[in-house]
């Protein structure tokens, strides 16, 4: 009976730190996305400067929340993201900035998704 | 590299703790979904040790998960028996009374090489010399030599707080005749554990609380 109840915590545990992950990921992801829809807003009436700059802020608010998410999202898909970043940072062009704030986007949203569990996830 | 030790060190520690959470058992002994559990945590364990990239966690959440899963349908396979037929199978008798059961034996894809493969292990060689042989759930044979008395080993006609129509139609035993020996033993059956019996007539009797058996020798009340 000792270990059917050590199970159960065990099961209760994960349970928790799955739910709480989930949590924690998605409403970073959120915010992430917010944060970049603004330098979006920015790139796309002609500030291109402004826009690299708070994505620049934004870079280093990632880099402290990249460490902990790697506790639970795969290495292979937070590399991706850090690769977006050093791009937009270093680009001067304009239309390379947006094209690659939408892909900085998209990541986020493939990250926020990740860890949301639907039928695609599963299956 | 010391990430590698380190990580080898802590999938050790979580290796030896899933082993010991399951149990006590030989590996001989293990039960299908216990062997299929040893194996699928032997592989999920290699996994974020290949792989650097890999987060501890996606390897210790499964290993951990497939543990406390059988942990929890091994305590229930206790509480329900049919449950525990569904997970685990069945004992089948493949040799009654020394005669062999060749549709059990096809039912279970036994060859007749199997057998005496099976039989030699047991240290019989000669199959004349065979009383009763069983397949136990974790697929070993259990195996009774022939005795003078010739009679079949005793079986389980109550248990889990049922009788077994089966077993009390192998052992010839009427739940009438077990109901008088509880009577006279001042007995409840609510608080049996254990009823054997074989065709002989010889009861064996054990209760939920460690008292002593109550034995009874033939059809002698």
């Amino acid at each position: 009976m000792t270990r059917f109840k050590m199970s159960l915590g065990i099961l209760g545990i994960i349970l928790m730190i799955g739910f709480f992950s989930c949590i924690a990921v998605n409403s970073r992801c959120n915010y992430f996305i917010r944060e970049i829809s603004y330098a979006e807003n920015f790139a796309l009436s002609g500030d291109i400067e402004k826009s690299t700059e708070s994505i620049g802020q934004l870079e280093k608010q990632w880099q402290t929340f990249r460490k902990k998410a790697s506790l639970v999202i795969h290495e292979e898909k937070l590399a991706d993201t850090d690769g977006i970043f050093t791009d937009i940072i270093n680009e001067n062009d304009g239309s390379s900035v947006i094209s690659g704030i939408v892909k900085l986007k998209h990541s986020f949203e493939m990250l926020r998704k990740a860890e949301i569990p639907d039928w695609t996830g599963i299956f | 590299m010391f990430i590698i030790l380190i990580r080898s060190l802590i999938l050790y520690v979580l290796v030896i703790f899933a082993v010991r959470l399951m149990g006590k058992r030989q590996l001989g002994e293990l039960q299908p979904s216990e062997l299929v559990i040893t194996i699928l945590i032997s592989n999920i364990a290699t996994l974020p040790l290949e792989d650097e990239d890999i987060p501890l966690i996606t390897g210790v959440t499964p290993i951990l998960c497939l543990v406390c899963f059988e942990v929890i349908v091994s305590c229930i396979n206790l509480k329900f028996p049919k449950m525990r037929k569904i997970i685990s199978g069945s004992p089948k008798i493949i040799v009654r009374d020394g005669v062999i059961d060749s549709q059990t034996l096809k039912e279970l894809r036994f060859s007749a090489d199997d057998l005496t493969m099976a039989l030699r292990g047991n240290d019989i060689f000669d199959l004349s010399e065979v009383q009763f042989a069983v397949v136990e759930t974790t697929g070993s044979i259990s195996v009774m030599k022939k005795q003078k008395e010739n009679s079949d080993p005793p079986q389980v006609i109550f248990s889990d707080g049922q009788f077994s129509a089966k077993a009390l139609e192998n052992t010839e035993t009427d739940i009438k005749y077990i109901e008088n020996i509880m009577k006279i033993y001042s007995l409840d059956l609510k608080d049996i554990f254990i009823i054997t019996a074989d065709s002989s007539g010889n009861i064996f009797i054990a209760d939920n609380y460690g008292n002593k058996p109550v034995i009874v020798k033939g059809k002698n009340l």
